[in-house]
Parts: C-alpha cells; sequence; structure tokens
C-alpha cells in the first residue's frame, strides 16, 4: 500500500517531464487569461498625479537578460506597470511564453503585453490568446488611455485588416472623458513590416486625435524617440532585452518625459 | 477522435502484422520491418506508432513513426511524422531471458501537420526572415533499453522497453544562450516505449 502511493507520487511528479509536443498548449490555470487579470491588479492600485511605465520589448530568447531587467527596474516602487512591446517569445513555443510569464512575475508591479510578429508563429497565436487574451485592446486607468494595437500586418500577408484602424479610431471616439491617449503597438508605421498601405492612415488618426500623446513601439532593437511625422505626435521606440536596455516613461496630464535606461552592467 | 485515429492505427499496425507473418513464412521481403515501436511522449506526439528496421551490425535502429496530440491534452489537435535513429553500442544479457542495453543515442527530425507551421518561408517575407522552420524539428536524446527475450517459436519474440531523455533544437539554443535562468533538465523531457519484433 506504501509501496504503491509512492510509485503513485513518483509518476504524478514525472507527468510533468513528459512533453507531447513544442507547439502543445497546455498551461496552469495560474497562466491564462492573464491581461485581464493584470489590468484587475493596476486598477486596484491608486494613480498618482504622476503615472510611471516601464516600458521594455522583444525579449525572445534573452532569459538571461530579462531577469536582469526584472531586477533592475525593481528597484523602483514608483512603476505603476510594466508594458511588453511584444516579442514574448522568439519561436511562438509555449515553453518560452511560460518562461517569460515566470521571469516578469517576479516583477512588483503587474505587467502587460503588446503582441509581436514572433509571437504569431506556429501556435504561438493560440498560446498568445490562451495566456494574456486579444490582441487589441484598451483600458483606462487614472487620467489616461491605453490602446494597445496588433500591426504585425506581414503575419497576416498584408491583408489590409492589419492593424485593425476601424477600431482603433473606435477606441479615441471612445474617450468622450478626453483622458490622454497611449497607442503601443509592436511594430512602428515606418517599418517594413507594418502594411505600408495603412502607414498614412495610422499616422493621421493620431494627429487628428488631440488627446492621443504618444505612440510606442518595439522590434527594431533601438531606442528612437521622434515626432516621426512632424505632426505633433511622438513616436518612441524601445530596445531589446538582448541590448539591455528599457524606457521609464513619465505621464502627468498631457506631458511626457522619457528616459532611456541601460541595464548593462 | 482519438479512439478513432488508434482505431485505424491499430488495423494498419495489424495488417503489417498479418503481411510480415505471411512474408516470414516464405521468406522475409526487404522491405518488411524487423520491429514495431509505440511511444509516450518525447515531443513527437501524445502517442507514437512505428515501423523500423535493424541494421549497423544490429546497433542501429531506424525508425518511422505517426504521431498524434489530442486537443484535450495538448490544447491543440497536432499529427506528426517522425524519422528517428537510434544506435546502441553495448548490449548485456543480464538473465537468460533479459537482455539489457544500457546505453542508446539518437536523433530524429519530427515534421507537424497543419497550416500554422511552415517548411518554406512563405512569399510575403525576405529571405531568412526567420531562419528556421516551423514544421521541423530536429531532437537528439539518450536512453536505454530492457528487452525480454521469449522463446523462437512465439509469434512476439521480444518485447523491449525503452526510454529516452530528449531535447530539441530551438529549446536547446535558448539553453546554451541562457546559463544562468536555464537548467539542462529545463530543455529537457522523457519518453517511454515499448517495441515488439517478431
Amino acid at each position: 500500500m506504501k509501496h504503491s502511493l509512492f510509485i503513485f507520487v513518483g509518476l504524478l511528479s514525472l507527468t510533468s517531464c513528459f512533453e507531447y509536443s513544442p507547439n502543445q498548449i497546455i498551461l496552469d490555470d495560474s497562466e491564462k487569461n492573464l491581461t485581464a487579470r493584470n489590468i484587475q491588479k493596476i486598477s486596484q492600485r491608486a494613480p498618482t498625479d504622476t503615472l510611471t511605465v516601464a516600458f521594455m520589448g522583444d525579449s525572445q530568447r534573452w532569459y538571461d537578460e530579462t531577469e536582469d531587467f526584472v531586477r533592475h527596474v525593481n528597484q523602483f516602487n514608483d512603476v505603476d506597470f510594466v508594458l511588453h512591446g511584444g516579442d514574448i517569445s522568439d519561436f511562438g513555443l509555449v515553453k518560452e511564453f511560460r518562461w517569460i510569464n515566470e521571469i516578469l512575475s517576479e516583477l512588483k508591479a503587474p505587467y502587460l503585453t503588446v503582441v509581436g510578429n514572433h509571437d504569431l508563429l506556429a501556435n504561438g497565436r493560440k498560446v498568445y490568446t490562451e495566456m494574456f487574451g486579444d490582441y487589441n485592446y484598451a483600458f483606462d486607468y487614472g487620467d489616461f488611455r491605453f490602446i494597445i494595437l496588433d500591426t504585425n500586418s506581414r503575419e497576416y500577408e498584408f491583408n489590409g485588416r492589419v492593424p485593425d484602424l476601424e477600431w482603433l479610431q473606435q477606441m479615441l471616439d471612445e474617450n468622450t472623458e478626453n483622458r490622454s491617449v497611449i497607442v503601443a503597438s509592436h511594430i512602428p508605421p515606418w517599418d517594413g513590416d507594418f502594411d505600408a498601405n495603412l502607414q498614412q492612415a495610422y499616422a493621421g488618426i493620431l494627429a487628428n486625435d488631440p488627446n492621443v500623446v504618444l505612440s510606442l513601439h518595439a522590434h527594431r532593437h533601438s531606442f528612437l524617440d521622434q515626432e516621426y511625422y512632424n505632426d505633433g505626435v511622438r513616436y518612441f521606440v524601445t530596445t531589446s532585452m538582448q541590448k539591455e536596455g528599457y524606457a521609464l516613461l513619465k505621464f502627468s496630464g498631457s506631458d511626457v518625459a522619457i528616459e532611456m535606461v541601460s541595464y548593462d552592467d | 477522435m482519438m479512439i478513432k485515429y488508434l482505431k485505424y492505427v491499430l488495423v494498419i499496425l495489424a495488417s503489417f502484422i498479418v503481411k510480415s507473418a505471411e512474408c516470414q513464412e516464405k521468406q522475409k521481403k526487404w522491405y518488411i520491418p524487423d520491429h514495431y515501436k509505440a511511444q509516450y511522449a518525447g515531443n513527437i506526439g501524445f502517442v507514437s506508432f512505428g515501423a523500423g528496421y535493424l541494421h549497423g551490425k544490429d546497433k542501429l535502429e531506424t525508425d518511422f513513426f505517426t504521431g498524434y496530440v489530442p486537443e484535450a491534452i495538448g490544447g491543440d489537435r497536432i499529427m506528426t511524422l517522425t524519422l528517428k535513429s537510434t544506435y546502441a553500442p553495448w548490449k548485456k544479457l543480464i538473465r537468460e531471458n533479459l537482455t539489457l542495453r544500457p546505453f542508446s543515442v539518437g536523433l530524429y527530425l519530427n515534421y507537424s501537420f497543419g497550416s500554422q507551421f511552415d517548411t518554406i518561408s512563405p512569399n510575403e517575407y525576405p529571405e531568412g526572415y526567420y531562419w528556421w522552420a516551423t514544421s521541423l524539428r530536429v531532437g537528439g536524446f539518450i536512453g536505454g533499453t530492457l528487452t525480454l527475450n521469449r522463446k523462437e517459436d512465439y509469434e512476439i519474440k521480444r518485447v523491449s522497453l525503452y526510454y529516452e531523455l530528449g531535447t530539441y533544437d530551438l529549446i536547446f539554443l535558448s539553453f546554451l544562450q541562457n546559463t544562468e535562468y536555464l537548467r539542462i533538465w529545463d530543455v529537457t523531457s522523457l519518453a517511454l516505449g515499448v517495441k515488439f519484433e517478431f
């Protein structure tokens, strides 16, 4: 009896050693629906006059560097949340998403994600949806509205529907309280992986809404801070985990202060 | 779905076995497999069924597997094909009817069916945009086998149990580049299997 119990417990502990496919999608309950759960956590914080967001991106297969990022950003107590600019995984495999979630769960602040082109590979689409939720989502926090957008047009064969600009316009129209708006997506509009037919339309939508204060991106593995289209909209691109850098964004009213941080030692 | 699939596999397997028995009565045709395998896990399916050949002075086995992951277990229904080679250099008779191959090493190439997996980069990507094929995985493993030798006039002459500890290209590369965060067991998984020789 005792023996069979040992064998049973032994077999049970072994089940985690078995893998059926690199493309399987097996998640713990604590690894599902993270976008909604983390927005809930953020909304429970009391917004102060200044909103601080740590904006990082392109963790891909740089786990050691992502751990160093967590250590670095955990020095600060005023970070409201961390935003991952996409390319959470490199190969779209569930193992990668789980590792990054394990690492980012060590953050003192909740984290949210943007979907990147690498996250849409293999079964990555299903993994992202199950683990985080929708590719396009929006939420309000204090005096700010965040709109997260899938701009990985190449992954949809430039079908003209990604990014979904109608949805973007709708999210801006819903902002009747005139909160300051931050739009975040993985691929910046001038990049070749963004649908060239939608580039001007995207820039135009942002420029026509006076509430928009910033357009955030990743993907290019280097910093860029520029009013790219000279239309009053500031575009900021963060660097990658491989380059060991991220940005601290501080918002108060319509003022935006951006500090580029290097944690390379 | 799972049951239906298993049924097909068993019918195919059974027809192979009947065929091989028929042929053995005359003379064994070169293409009749030397053995059949069923495997649990190992990143080529929840279950996979294979047939293969023994060559290289009886030290090398080459097998062809078809594997299946049911959605209820793997979160997605995945079907795969695998070509696998296993080299076991040493064997020892540990009892009258038991042979141990304490060490084996092998490689496999696995193909996953599905429109979400690409073998050749689609047209909309510049050359070399993604450097790997999402449908193909190359894996390696070490393992061991214990064989029960039955009487030669039995239908099934030998039954073996084997295990494999394996990893695969993309995840092993991740390990090599992240020696602080990842440990070797983070990128290793276990497979168990059974082999029948007629």
